[in-house]
């Protein structure tokens, strides 16, 4: 069954989401993840377990750092908590965890997503092979390539929809620049600064937390014309941190729609209209081969 | 958290000197220099690309001259690989084999996977793109990958370099020295969005360093001053025995693209701090490490910090203006070509002149001084001044030298 994934940063949408479409949401535990998406309080994530599935809907959380030798054994019993609580998924980039998870017999809810380092047949086979759940394509190959990919492994996911995550450094980057200039702005938990290459006009957002400096496309990555390439793909991933409610739900919709069958063509040029300006929506590198 | 329990750390190490080389006389030189391994990439399957100027026949050549000193080649295949690239690997990774390469330094699963099973003599170096910052990533990636040493994240502290290293099964590397990436290793595509050069795949364009403006909604931030990540190089020599101490495996200096005076000083500069650490099997006095940094320092021509061994890398460690150690560039005048008698011949590189103090780093032995008597160009004139890059000059020393050693201005 091919399946949406839709993000959250507000639990009290999970019923929405679940009208619109979304087979699974995802949410992020606090200090767990490399992601400008809002987090979720301790105390409210078992609710959150619970509340998916009463609206049929999976639930993964987002435990994407990379986790330091201090921190990797109570993550790793965070973790352990979220499985017995009945969380679906886990999306994960440290194989540290890992460990805990074969330990205790959780490999099958584990989705391996590191963004940039699975860009073959081969490695995401070797993953697939440990017995995840799943493994999420690198956004850095063609269309062609991830079509080819999902025609020779299973269990594949991609992020079809949203900003890409571009960059991550452990160094408070933006923390750093305010001591060596002295500029007033708020560094932490500010959704609202942007970079700018000197030379280039796209912006793009930085956002930085205790733990990283995360910066994001200028773009937003829209793959509707390529859905008919990706259909060996299983699981749909719709990152919904730097768009507005309304249009996560209308791109859910769609890729929903598409994925029923229907034609959507209607919807997609209204989409389009209302959210595609200045070039805003890209299919990134979907048909742009990087060179060496 | 407590410090863990260490298994491997009772027994203080004498850990492997791993230094980079773009090509073959670079790689000779760390090796003359004191490296007991140089790591290189081939001209394909390699990060640093650019750098990467090995024929098959140079690797195969710089493994028998690694032999011939009882130094090890390890060889980058790093490259994040799309599907066309796993083409021709396989005899690839024989090839390395049977010319003697000790091991692979690679990240992925499958380049391992591709090693382990047509290439097995090889050892297998999973790759700081695989940004391992704990043990238990380190013991499943050894256990599903047949691992023999797991380089760890530039992210690490001394603490968890102390914490892994001491407990896990197979051997560490951490990085001592040169560039780093301001994120997360394998992480950052800024150059391809900004050139479309895949950084995974060798093409970094160093996106990070250039320029760029920081905006609050439709508020610019920057004004006089525009943002940057532009990292400090890492130097770690103040942690040289908590190194050793640990058990690290392997000590790496990064810089495939660097000169071959940045290989032969910063090689020669930790070779003898890590001898006389080893040697007084104790941390060394104040006064001697300041030697030591300050002869090691003398080849790095960016600014340095210690990146995250104190725990954070702050403001300290980010370059905002214009890089000041330019003065490193001048300071390698040549190297010897000829010797004879009291009398050496120099290929010369940086201009100098008749009464200054020079300095021969010879590989082994303690630096030399001697003051310029005479300057006789090729065409046996006697000058006040070398100015003529390549020009092979003879001079007046007191001591003898060999072939390939470096002469550089005494500071």
């Amino acid at each position: 069954m091919k399946t949406t994934a839709i993000t959250c940063s507000d639990l009290n949408d999970l019923k929405t989401y679940a009208e619109n479409g979304a087979d699974e949401v995802i949410i992020a535990p606090v200090d767990c993840s490399f992601s400008a998406l809002s987090e979720i309080q301790e105390e409210k994530l078992i609710d959150a377990i619970s509340t998916a599935h009463q609206e049929g809907m999976k639930i993964s959380f987002l435990m994407n750092r990379l986790f330091g030798q201090s921190e990797i054994s109570a993550v790793s019993e965070r973790m352990n908590a979220y499985m017995q609580a009945g969380v679906d998924g886990v999306i994960f980039a440290d194989p540290g965890l890992l460990a805990a998870a074969e330990n205790n017999g959780y490999l099958n809810r584990m989705i391996y997503q590191p963004d940039t380092l699975v860009t073959s047949c081969f490695d995401a086979s070797f993953w697939m092979e440990q017995g995840l759940k799943s493994v999420t394509v690198s956004s850095l190959i063609t269309k062609d390539e991830i079509s080819q990919m999902s025609t020779k492994v299973n269990g594949l996911s991609l992020v079809v929809h949203g900003r890409l995550l571009m960059s991550v450094s452990k160094r408070r980057l933006l923390e750093a620049f305010r001591e060596e200039t002295g500029f007033s702005f708020q560094t932490d938990y500010n959704r609202s600064l942007y970079l700018a290459e000197e030379k280039r006009d796209g912006r793009m957002p930085v956002y930085e937390n205790a733990y990283a400096c995360m910066i994001y496309s200028d773009f937003v990555q829209e793959s509707f014309d390529e859905m008919t390439s990706f259909l060996n793909i299983d699981r749909f991933i719709i990152d919904g941190t730097w768009l507005s409610r309304q249009e996560s739900i209308a791109a859910l919709r769609i890729y929903k729609g598409m994925l029923m069958g229907k034609d959507m063509q209607e919807e997609i040029l209204q989409y389009r209209n209302t959210y595609g300006k200045e070039g805003r929506l890209s299919d990134g590198y979907y048909g742009l081969k990087t060179i060496r | 958290m407590a410090t863990m329990d260490l298994k491997r750390s009772d027994r203080f190490c004498k850990p492997e000197l791993l230094a980079p080389a773009g090509d073959l006389a670079r790689a000779k030189l760390a090796i003359r220099y004191g490296a007991d391994a140089v790591y290189l990439g081939g001209q394909s399957y390699s990060l640093r690309s650019r750098a990467s100027n090995f024929t098959m026949e140079d690797i195969e050549e710089a493994c028998r001259f690694a032999k011939e000193y009882g130094a090890r080649i390890h060889v980058t295949v790093n490259m994040i690989p799309h599907e066309e690239d796993f083409e021709g690997l396989k005899e690839y990774l024989q090839k390395l084999e049977s010319y003697g390469v000790t091991a692979i330094i690679a990240a992925s699963p499958s380049v391992h996977r591709l090693a382990y099973q047509y290439a097995p003599k090889l050892e297998r170096h999973c790759s700081t793109q695989m940004s391992v910052t704990n043990l238990a990533a380190a013991e499943y990636l050894k256990n599903a990958l047949h691992l023999d040493r797991v380089v760890l994240a530039r992210e690490c502290s001394m603490e968890d370099i102390r914490n892994i290293a001491g407990n896990c099964s197979i051997e560490t590397e951490a990085f001592i020295h040169g560039g780093m990436c301001v994120n997360y290793s394998g992480r950052c595509t800024l150059s391809n969005r900004m050139t479309l050069r895949d950084a995974n795949r060798g093409g970094c364009a160093q996106s990070c360093r250039w320029n760029y403006h920081l905006f609050e909604d439709e508020t610019e931030i920057t004004k006089d001053q525009l943002f940057t990540m532009s990292s400090r190089d890492l130097s770690v020599s103040q942690y040289m025995y908590d190194l050793m101490n640990a058990g690290v495996a392997s000590l790496k200096i990064e810089g495939r693209m660097k000169t071959e005076y940045y290989v032969a000083s910063i090689v020669s500069g930790y070779r003898h701090l890590i001898d006389e650490i080893y040697e007084n099997k104790a941390p060394l006095s104040a006064d001697r490490m300041a030697y030591h940094r300050h002869e090691i320092m003398r080849g790095e021509n960016r600014e340095a910090c210690t990146g995250f061994y104190a725990g954070n890398a702050g403001h300290e460690s980010l370059i905002y203006y214009v890089n000041n150690n330019s003065h490193v560039n001048h300071d390698f005048l040549g190297t010897v070509v000829g010797f004879e008698e009291d009398e050496v011949k120099m290929e010369v590189r940086n201009t100098f002149t008749v009464g200054e103090t020079l300095e021969v780093l010879t590989p082994g032995k303690e630096n030399r001084c001697f003051t310029v008597e005479s300057i006789i160009g090729s065409r046996g004139d006697e000058m006040e001044k070398a100015n003529h890059p390549m020009e092979v000059v003879t001079l007046h020393i007191p001591f003898t030298v060999g072939v390939n050693d470096i002469i550089r201005r005494k500071r």
